[in-house]
């Protein structure tokens, strides 16, 4: 699992069946290299938080733009967070309140 | 499964049910390991009590749902185990001689000649 | 599957109770030189369970997910392993190494 900060939601009329109803958020990896020993990434981190790329998540949570959430990886995960037929490899599992960086 | 050092706790309110009651731990890798996306962290779940500052072997895929005890845990790394110590044979003259990167190293690393 | 070096060992005794028996080696995946008449390393280093008593500097193959799960206890899916040495090389056809 990773951490990262919901930067917008992707829509679109043509979709896979399994996609349909299902939201998809557009989330940018947190970059750990450069923070401060305590240090915390509260519920809308810094852009200079964040890594260069970003992904694509089924977010059956709801998670708002701005918010930091914890993505899962891997297809299993998916067939218990979203279902076994959902097109995708990614999925929201918790919207975070706060992650501490205590050490370097 | 990978090494990694501890630094860091995150907490979640929303959260899918059955991460109820689960530490997740910050985890950055010591080394690189190929992961999905290029980040420099992952999130772990730890059933053994790991503390901050703490080098942790990390599983990964199937295996870390099963150590939690039910697949149906919706995670993909977990801790196996604390590292007590890190010993790495070096044998300077090879092709393939290993060098934690500065500031990557185990917090007890034994270098031995090969 | 990887090929990999052995270089090292990882030593524990505060473990999940279903790995406690396990011998785990730190291992760098290797890959033939530009040249294709030596050996590199990626980089890529994982923590890979032993179960054939491979020995530090041995060239193996490590295997992972249910793969390595297969070349512990196939069938067996209590079996917690997501990386395991599952042959010590002797010899290869691509080049000098080992």
């Amino acid at each position: 699992m990773i951490l990262g900060k919901v930067i917008g939601t992707v829509w679109g009329a043509k979709q896979s069946r399994n996609l349909s109803g299902r939201r998809v958020v557009e989330v940018r990896p947190v970059r750990l290299k450069g923070l401060c020993p305590g240090s915390r990434l509260g519920n809308d981190p810094d852009d200079e938080q964040l890594g260069p790329g970003s992904l694509l998540a089924v977010d059956p949570l709801g998670a708002d733009t701005g918010q930091t959430v914890l993505v899962s990886i891997g297809s299993r995960v998916r067939d218990l967070v979203a279902g076994p037929d959902v097109p995708t490899k990614h999925c929201v599992v918790a919207i975070v309140d706060e992650a501490s960086v205590d050490t370097e | 499964m990978i090494l990694g050092r501890v630094i860091g706790q995150v907490w979640a309110t929303r959260k899918n049910p059955r991460l109820e009651g689960q530490k997740l731990l910050l985890v950055r890798p010591l080394a690189w390991h190929r992961p999905d996306h290029e980040t420099d962290h992952l999130v772990a779940v730890d059933p053994v009590g790991a503390e901050v500052g703490q080098d942790v072997v990390v599983c990964l895929g199937m295996p870390a749902r099963r150590e939690l005890g039910d697949v149906r845990f919706p995670v993909e790394a977990s801790v196996a185990a604390i590292v007590d110590q890190v010993e790495i044979y070096q044998d300077p003259g090879s092709v393939t001689a290993f060098r934690f990167a500065r500031g990557r190293e185990p917090v007890d690393l034994i270098e031995r000649p090969a | 599957m990887i090929r990999a070096r052995v270089i090292g060992e990882v030593w524990t005794t505060r473990k999940a109770p279903r790995f406690a028996s396990d011998k785990w080696l730190l291992v760098a995946e290797i890959v033939p030189d530009r040249q294709g008449t030596g050996i590199r390393t990626t980089g890529r280093v994982v923590v890979a369970t032993d179960r054939l008593d491979a020995g530090v500097g041995d060239e193996v193959i490590v295997s992972f997910g249910s793969g390595a799960r297969n070349a512990v206890d196939p069938g067996n899916r209590d079996v917690l392993v997501d990386a395991a040495v599952v042959q010590v090389i002797d010899g290869t056809s691509t080049n000098e190494s080992p």
